[in-house]
């Protein structure tokens, strides 16, 4: 079908907005380098230095190297996966959950995982952290208190997530080249500071540690990003342009920032990046790397969330992302201001969490690639195929039960390797044998019947409180 | 829409003569300090790859919104190595050894900047491509 014909049999109507419940017109659609820049651009953030800086402390420049190489490696390959099924299905992640979870499922896994722990748990967290730097960056400046920057950072990378995905993309635009060169800066001043090229080959770590437990951490600074890449790919044109895009930024993008980073701490024995990148004297750009990249992440970080509220609320998707970036924002300030208070026992919770994103991962690839692709012969674009007048189940147990498993074994049972990798295992394995296993028995854990509209997944209750 | 693309197609080409003069600006620099010469040499080779590869692109597009949308691509990332430039050559990090070819390469990167924006919004008047493709 051309593109122009495929315009024109364009069935849905996008009653929420940036096509949360329905698939991404053709019009909407994307090239392979907008979808580099947009990951890239969620990449650019303080973190990645942070995740950078940290195993500076940690490894020489060799296994540096190792740790960042094989972790980025990891997170490529799962993304990537993920990335594909948002690009044949032109669904976001929460909508594309339904097929494996059911549609209550997926709003319950969608919620209570991507929302919360990626989408707005995060922004929260994140900016707080902003908040934070900002005051580290000018500690005399009176708007630049922890609570005072939270406030304006929280409204600033709000705008762009109202916005939706051309707001982001405006700001991926701006901040991409500028933050290859600050990167460039950091690993020529981490150099220049340790003494030069020799010295850096030579120089120890602060704190020596295994390198399992450094590409353990690599892997869990960005795999929950890894699993819901399909909220960005599947703007793309090309079905694997998405993956691509993710595959090239995390193996090529990623691992310069995170050396980058590295070195400048390793040269320096322990900094924070942005003080370290002032101490250089690198000047404003310091600050501008920490606001731009704090705000292209977490902007991201509520886009996402707040797609995954979608189907709870009678608003519209920008509404929500108003009234959570709103909540986010008013919570890092409390946080800021309130002497003595702190997110330890939050950012617990979010990282217990995330230890089950990458569950719900493990489920939908089993499912998509395993389950229709290898085991019933389904090409790729129809395998999570919205058609109107469908029926979709309203609980799906297959995806339920393998996510919980997974997530309860690779988070609190198996203490060795990297639980989120284990979680996305053991939930992938469940997932083919009881999908497998049931087919051939003729058994069915899916209950309920949700007919699909032209509204996609926008419920029913909603359609009737608009009165329609 | 003939004056946009010259006027896109003079700023591509200004971009990809200034990245050279960059460029062998920033190897003399590297034998006094290879370090402080290493982020000019990425900011140079990344302003010369988007424009050389922008005027490829546009030259052989003729529906003006599809011109648009690679010219506004293009400008994006010329613009933004160029605010990279504007922020960080001043810094003490490049004034240490290189004050002279520090500041020639802020100026470029200033008029990167600066004519890019103007470039993207009459890109964007013009052509009606979005302003972030």
């Amino acid at each position: 079908m051309s593109s122009q014909e495929e315009k024109s049999t364009y069935e849905w109507e996008d009653v929420m907005g940036d096509y949360a419940l329905v698939p991404v017109a053709p019009q909407a659609l994307r090239s392979t380098m907008a979808m580099f820049v947009i990951f890239t651009g969620v990449l650019a953030c303080i973190a990645a230095l942070w995740g950078g800086g940290v195993l500076g402390l940690q490894f020489n420049f060799r296994d540096m190297i190792i740790v960042a190489t094989v972790g980025t490696l990891i997170q490529g390959v799962i993304g990537a996966l993920t990335a594909y099924i948002g690009g044949s299905s032109r669904l976001s992640t929460y909508a594309f959950m339904s097929w494996p979870y059911g549609r209550y499922g997926a709003l319950l896994w969608g919620l209570a995982l991507a929302g919360i722990t990626c989408g707005i748990g995060w922004f929260a967290v994140e900016t707080w952290l902003f908040g934070i730097m900002m005051h580290d960056l000018m500690p005399g400046n009176p708007l630049m208190g922890v609570g005072v920057a939270s406030i304006w950072g929280g409204l600033l990378m709000m705008t762009t997530a109202a916005i939706g995905i051309k707001g982001i993309a405006f700001l991926s635009y701006l901040t991409v080249p500028f933050w290859v060169v600050i990167a460039a800066i950091s690993f020529s001043s981490g150099i220049m500071v340790s003494g030069g090229w020799e010295k850096v080959i030579m120089l120890q770590p602060v704190s020596p540690t295994p390198l399992g437990l450094g590409i353990a951490q690599v892997v869990g600074l960005y795999i929950a990003g890894a699993t819901i890449t399909s909220d960005v790919s599947r703007f793309s044109k090309d079905p694997k342009g998405g993956a691509l895009a993710w595959l090239v930024q995390v193996l090529v993008v990623e691992n310069f920032f995170l050396i980058g980073a590295g070195l400048l701490t390793l040269g320096m024995g322990g900094t924070r990046i942005t003080e370290a990148l002032l101490a250089v004297g690198v000047g404003l750009g310091a600050y501008l790397l920490a606001i731009l990249g704090q705000w292209t992440t977490n902007d991201n970080n509520l886009y996402s969330g707040a797609l995954n509220f979608t189907l709870l609320s009678p608003v519209s998707r920008r509404t929500l992302v108003i009234i959570l970036g709103l909540i986010g924002t008013a919570a890092a300030a409390y946080v800021g201001f309130v002497a003595g208070a702190s997110f330890d026992p939050f950012i617990a919770f979010l990282t217990i969490l995330g230890s089950f994103v990458p569950a719900v991962g493990g489920t939908i690839i089993a499912d998509f690639y395993v389950y229709r692709g290898l085991y019933k012969k389904l090409p790729p674009a129809e395998r999570y195929k919205l058609k109107i007048g469908d029926k979709m189940p309203e609980v799906n147990l297959t995806g339920w039960i393998s996510t919980a498993i997974g997530g309860a074994l690779g988070t609190w049972v198996i203490t060795a390797g990297i639980p989120s990798i284990n979680s996305l295992l053991i939930a992938f394995v469940i997932y083919i044998i009881l999908a497998i296993a049931l087919d051939k028995a003729g058994v069915q854990l899916a209950f309920g019947k949700f007919e699909i509209t032209k509204r996609g997944l926008v419920p029913k209750w909603f359609i009737r409180r608009r009165g329609e | 829409m003939v004056e946009v693309r010259k006027l896109t197609s003079w700023y591509m080409s200004f971009g990809a003569v200034t990245c050279l003069i960059g460029l062998i600006m920033t190897a003399e620099l590297t034998l006094k300090n290879p370090y402080i010469a290493f982020p000019w040499h990425i900011a140079t080779i990344m302003a010369f790859l988007f424009a050389v590869t922008g005027l490829i692109r546009c030259k052989s597009v003729k529906d003006p919104f599809t011109y648009g949308v690679i010219a506004i691509q293009h400008s994006w990332w010329i613009a933004s190595v160029g605010l990279a430039g504007v922020l960080l050559g001043p810094a003490d990090f490049f004034q240490k050894v290189a004050s002279v070819e520090s500041t020639v390469l802020t100026v470029f990167s200033a008029v990167w900047l600066f004519w890019g924006i103007y470039i993207l919004y009459l890109l964007h008047k013009e052509t009606k491509a979005p302003i972030a493709p």
